[in-house]
């Protein structure tokens, strides 16, 4: 069972075998594949572009993604040291009040005259006072603070001297009365040191009044 | 019963009449006194080392060529054996060496147990009677140390007690702790005050450095045979110096949180606003407007209010003050002071 197609073919087959196709025919053949191609290339290019700037803007991203990662962390170390710092600022404030309440105790230390015991306390107590007035300076200016304290320091080693004298000594008013003058010597620069900071400070007139501390 | 009650008012009638001395136990203690006497040959160019504790120094110059100390040792006690045995407790301890000369108070702190609520007390008191021209280094702790007249080199190493010097010439070196000073005339040498409560010397000249450290008041007055002087002072209010004219002196002043005061008027540096306003910079480095000169007032127990401290109060400030044709220089280094000059 053949169909008219192959009837077809079977009765024109030796006009197929002989001729060809006309010239025009091959040229415009030779002109669509040429076409074709061209076409098939520049897709090719244009994919490859797309592709390119696909992975380019990947690149970005995953190099933004990186960036804001570090980032985050860097802040998230930022705010972790800031509030070390802080802790560290609160830290060394406690340990400085704690000291300064230990010194007062301390200085009354092996004294047994209940008079002196007295006076050394009160002396004690209004330097633990001045001196907590004056640990703000610590924030605002640390070298100047801590140039305020070396007389201060000094005058405490004296003390502490004096205490290991007081059991052996031969005349134990004398160094009492020197205990309790080198306490009132520590008031008085305390006081000296405040008065002059009070009166040698600058307000500055772009900082906010808010700001002020209050010691 | 009526018994009972006469027995107890008895007791108390007693009691009332004994408290009186029981009270007043102080005056009623045993005195034990010994005296040491030692004469020093002094040969050209001797130093005589005193050393003492518990009790003052008296220097005084004489016209003999020997020098003597003379020690009493005094001890209180409410019994005499006890007062006895304290003074027993202190031996004046000489030693020679070529050119040197020491005396000194040697306390046996292992055989002595003083109970001060007994009111028990020794006091070991020196007076030196030294020839002109002498070395003489004087070092004291718990006592006084008076120097009524000396001629020569005198160092003085003072702690915890007081120090005057009435007539003294030639270099001094002092080093003093905790006391007061009260000198009258200075002529070349260096000073060291240290936790004082006021030091006050009358009269500089020659070349001077001082040092003040943690006090109270210093009172400099100056003289025409000035030097040199060099001063550091930390912590010290007020430190007042007089007669700048009489010095005809430059003054130098390297100050950190102090305050200057120039014949009752503050000093300060020039600062940009008044170069502005005074348009031509001026040739000195200082310039003075009226202030409070006030600089004894207290602080009282009101809080310290520090706003936002400007960094100019805090930073380092130098003076010049320039008084013309001036041959001396004095060098003042202060900090956390209150500088008072006047002509």
């Amino acid at each position: 069972m053949e169909n008219e197609f192959e009837k077809y073919l079977h009765k024109n087959r030796a006009r197929f075998e002989e001729g060809s196709p006309s010239p025009r025919v091959w040229e415009k053949l030779q002109r669509n594949l040429t076409e074709q191609h061209a076409r098939r290339q520049r897709i090719i290019r244009i994919r490859r572009i797309s592709l390119g700037i696909a992975a380019g803007v990947l690149l970005c991203i995953g190099a933004m993604l990186l960036l804001f990662k570090n980032n985050s962390r860097l802040s998230r170390n930022a705010i972790t040291q800031n509030t070390m710092r802080r802790d560290s600022t609160i830290e060394s404030q406690k340990l400085l009040a704690e000291k300064i309440e230990l010194d007062s105790t301390e200085r009354i230390a092996g004294i047994t005259d209940n008079k002196t015991r007295q006076s050394l306390y009160s002396y004690a107590k209004r330097i633990e006072t001045r001196q907590k007035q004056l640990a703000v300076l610590q924030q605002l200016n640390p070298d100047l603070y801590a140039r305020s304290q070396k007389v201060l320091m000094d005058l405490n080693m004296g003390y502490n001297q004096l205490q290991k004298q007081l059991p052996g000594s031969l005349d134990q008013q004398k160094v009492l009365k020197a205990l309790i003058q080198n306490l009132k010597m520590q008031e008085l620069i305390l006081n000296n040191q405040l008065q002059l900071l009070e009166e040698l400070q600058i307000p500055d007139n772009a900082s906010d009044g808010k700001k002020d501390k209050k010691i | 019963m009526e018994k009972r009650i006469r027995k107890y008012s008895l007791i108390i009638l007693t009691c009332l009449l004994l408290l009186p001395v029981l009270l007043r136990a102080d005056d009623l203690l045993q005195k034990a006194q010994k005296t040491v006497v030692k004469k020093i040959a002094v040969a050209k160019n001797m130093q005589l080392n005193i050393s003492n504790q518990y009790g003052g120094i008296v220097i005084q110059r004489w016209k003999r060529t020997s020098a003597m100390i003379q020690v009493t040792i005094t001890g209180r006690s409410v019994k005499l054996s006890r007062a006895n045995t304290l003074i027993r407790f202190v031996t004046i301890k000489t030693s020679k060496i070529p050119g040197a000369v020491s005396l000194e108070t040697v306390i046996d702190t292992l055989a002595q147990h003083i109970n001060p609520s007994s009111g028990e007390q020794c006091l070991i008191s020196y007076t030196v009677f030294v020839p002109a021209g002498l070395k003489l280094a004087v070092t004291n702790r718990f006592g006084n140390i008076q120097v009524k007249s000396f001629e020569g080199e005198l160092a003085i190493d003072e702690k915890f007690g007081d120090l005057k010097i009435e007539r003294a010439s030639g270099p001094i070196r002092i080093d003093a702790e905790q006391g007061s000073a009260d000198i009258d005339r200075i002529h070349g040498g260096s000073l060291r005050f240290k936790g004082f409560t006021q030091v006050r010397i009358g009269e500089l000249s020659g070349a001077v450095d001082a040092r003040f450290w943690s006090g109270g008041s210093v009172d400099l007055g100056l003289s025409n045979d000035l030097q040199k002087l060099s001063i550091n002072a930390d912590n010290v209010k007020p430190l007042n110096i007089t007669n700048l004219k009489l010095a005809n002196a430059d003054l130098k002043i390297h100050s950190t949180v102090s305050k200057i005061i120039y014949n009752g008027r503050i000093m300060l540096t020039l600062e940009k606003t008044l170069n502005v306003t005074l348009k031509k910079p001026l040739k000195i480095d200082t310039v003075f407007v009226m202030g409070k000169s006030d600089t004894t007032k207290k602080i009282a127990e009101k809080l310290l209010n520090l706003k936002k401290i400007s960094i100019t109060a805090m930073k380092s400030v130098d003076y010049t003050l320039k008084t013309g044709s001036a041959t001396t220089g004095i060098k003042i280094d202060v900090s956390f002071c209150v500088v008072n000059v006047k002509d």
